[in-house]
């Protein structure tokens, strides 16, 4: 689909008011004939830039092989066109003695990062979080329950790498009998535990190691979406079984999710239009129970994916300019993109759209970095989603879904990321996750949160 | 892949059992080990899964229209 505004430089001649401007805003320059057509916005903010004229060239022995005056300075400026008011604009700026010419103005990007080892280490990703200042204001994610839907977590594993979260057993699940929840072999669960508790020290862990079906999938680490209508579902009954006020039980609860897992292929399921696929469409089960989920009260991360174009897992078998599948990219989640801790994005985070709502990913976090140990990076957009869990979960010690809704917190997010090339794109969505905006905005609600004690978790 | 059965029901009450003797789903084994899911309390929707192939989902609604449609237990993997 087309852009709905072209992004234009247009050179002019040079003129006294020109080059004033040129050390000012272009606000006190006077106004330009195609300015004032509708749908052209000239950016004010932009100081018109000289460009030097063009000497005459040399020829051989120095002489000058043509007779020609050097050319006049002129200076660039830079405007905003609708395609409804392109041929317009296109036809006075021609007729326009002031005007030399008028050129795109594309969008530029920085060349993502492949990397080969860690970049960084997870200090780095505590340092960029702010951890300190949110320990500070008392934001450990204490009394706050982070669902891990993964391969399963290893408490024990944990706690010899010196995070000691607490644990819900009563709430964990796993798809198979008999499984030792919490007590899970070390792997990916346990990484992306281990990512949450960078920020969220103090949260409790709820085991949901979903990707342990043992008669499904292709891999150890796969599985099926019906055990997570099955994971969801058990969350699901939490968040709406009746409270226990007495107990110290209140609803809304709140319950942090986190998922670094999703779809890889379109060959994982049915075509696009078929009434049993899922990648696209919200009546799928799955996507059904995660919207029911979010309405609940819970904050619902999920990885963007790994299918980006410049290093693609392989599991994505070429297919890496199809967007964001499914879940991964439904408006009741975060869907996490990932940099690394340069903030540059990482070649493997798959690139939006979404595929339900397009504006995805939401926001991008840091992975990549030496950190749990289980690997030797905690990367993919699987360790980028904890780490964000985490500030959640972080966030939700003070400000529970009772007082700022999932979806709330979702625009808080977006609104407070440091933006990339200053608007949404599909790469880092609204930016790097910020906690030094997004504690600014907090304390805006009603002061600062260290004063006024709102979460009611027991500790 | 196994199929995801999406059904609305009356209510709470109309449990797994009563799922199974439905005339649509006739012929049909569901996973009694996966049961009945509550996937949207506002709309009572349920789903059940099954290893067998569906058939004809239009005579299976016409004879339960319980029954709103089937869906792929898609593969899913860690990222």
């Amino acid at each position: 689909m087309a852009a709905e505004f072209v992004r234009v430089m247009v050179q002019l001649r040079s003129t006294p008011a020109l080059a004033n401007a040129a050390f000012s805003s272009f606000a006190a320059a006077p106004p330009l004939r195609f300015s004032s057509i509708p749908g052209v916005q000239l950016d004010a903010s932009f100081a018109p830039v000289p460009i030097p004229p063009k000497l005459p060239r040399r020829g051989p022995h120095n002489l000058s092989a043509t007779f020609f005056e050097a050319q006049e300075s002129t200076y660039i400026v830079r405007a905003r066109v609708s395609q409804d008011a392109l041929p317009d604009f296109l036809s006075s700026t021609e007729r326009d003695p002031s005007v030399v010419g008028v050129f795109s103005d594309p969008r530029i990007s920085a060349i993502a990062t492949c990397p080969r080892g860690p970049m960084g280490t997870d200090h780095d990703v505590e340092r960029l979080l702010l951890v300190e200042e949110l320990q500070r204001r008392g934001l450990t994610g204490a009394g706050v329950k982070v669902a891990i839907v993964d391969t399963g977590v290893n408490l024990a594993y944990l706690r010899r790498r010196g995070k000691q979260p607490n644990f819900d057993a009563q709430l964990s699940w796993g798809p198979n009998t008999g499984q030792p929840l919490g007590d899970m072999p070390v792997s990916h669960g346990t990484m992306c535990a281990y990512d949450v508790c960078i920020a969220a020290p103090d949260c409790t862990i709820v085991d949901h190691a979903l990707l342990t079906s043992q008669t499904r999938g292709g891999s150890a680490m796969d599985g099926v979406l019906s055990d997570a209508v099955q994971s969801y579902a058990v969350l699901l009954s939490y968040l709406t079984s009746a409270a226990e006020p007495f107990a110290g039980d209140h609803t809304p609860r709140t319950l942090v999710v986190n998922n670094s897992w999703g779809m890889f292929h379109p060959s994982w399921d049915f075509p696009v239009g078929d009434s049993q696929n899922y990648s696209d469409n919200p009546d799928h089960p799955f996507n059904i129970i995660v919207a029911s989920l979010e309405a609940a009260g819970a904050d619902i991360l999920f990885a963007a994916g790994n299918c980006g174009p410049e290093c693609p897992d392989s599991r994505c078998s070429g297919a890496t300019n199809a967007g964001i599948y499914g879940a991964n990219s439904s408006a009741a989640v975060i869907c996490v993109a990932g940099v690394v801790a340069t903030k540059d994005r990482v070649g493997y985070s798959t690139i939006g759209p979404g595929r339900l709502e397009r504006k995805k990913p939401d926001i991008a976090s840091f992975t990549h970095f030496a950190g749990s140990g289980v690997y030797a990076a905690d990367g993919g957009t699987s360790a980028a989603t904890p780490v964000a869990s985490g500030v959640v979960a972080a966030i939700r010690r003070l400000y529970p879904s009772s007082v700022l809704s999932p979806a709330e917190l979702r625009d808080l997010l977006r609104e407070t990321a440091d933006t990339q090339y200053g608007q949404f794109n599909y790469e880092y969505g609204y930016g790097v996750i910020n906690v030094e905006a997004l504690l600014e905005r907090l304390d805006e609600l009603d002061g600062p949160p260290s004063q006024q004690i709102r979460g009611r978790f027991r500790d | 892949m196994a199929t995801m059965i999406k059904l609305q029901l009356p209510s709470a009450a109309f449990g797994f059992q009563s799922v199974q003797s439905l005339p649509g789903l006739a012929g049909l084994h569901l996973d009694t080990q996966f049961g009945l899911v509550l996937i949207d309390p506002k709309k009572s929707l349920y789903v059940v899964r099954s290893d067998q192939p569906v058939g004809d989902l239009d005579a299976r609604r016409r004879l339960s229209p319980e029954i709103i449609g089937i869906y792929g237990d898609v593969r899913i993997s860690s990222t």
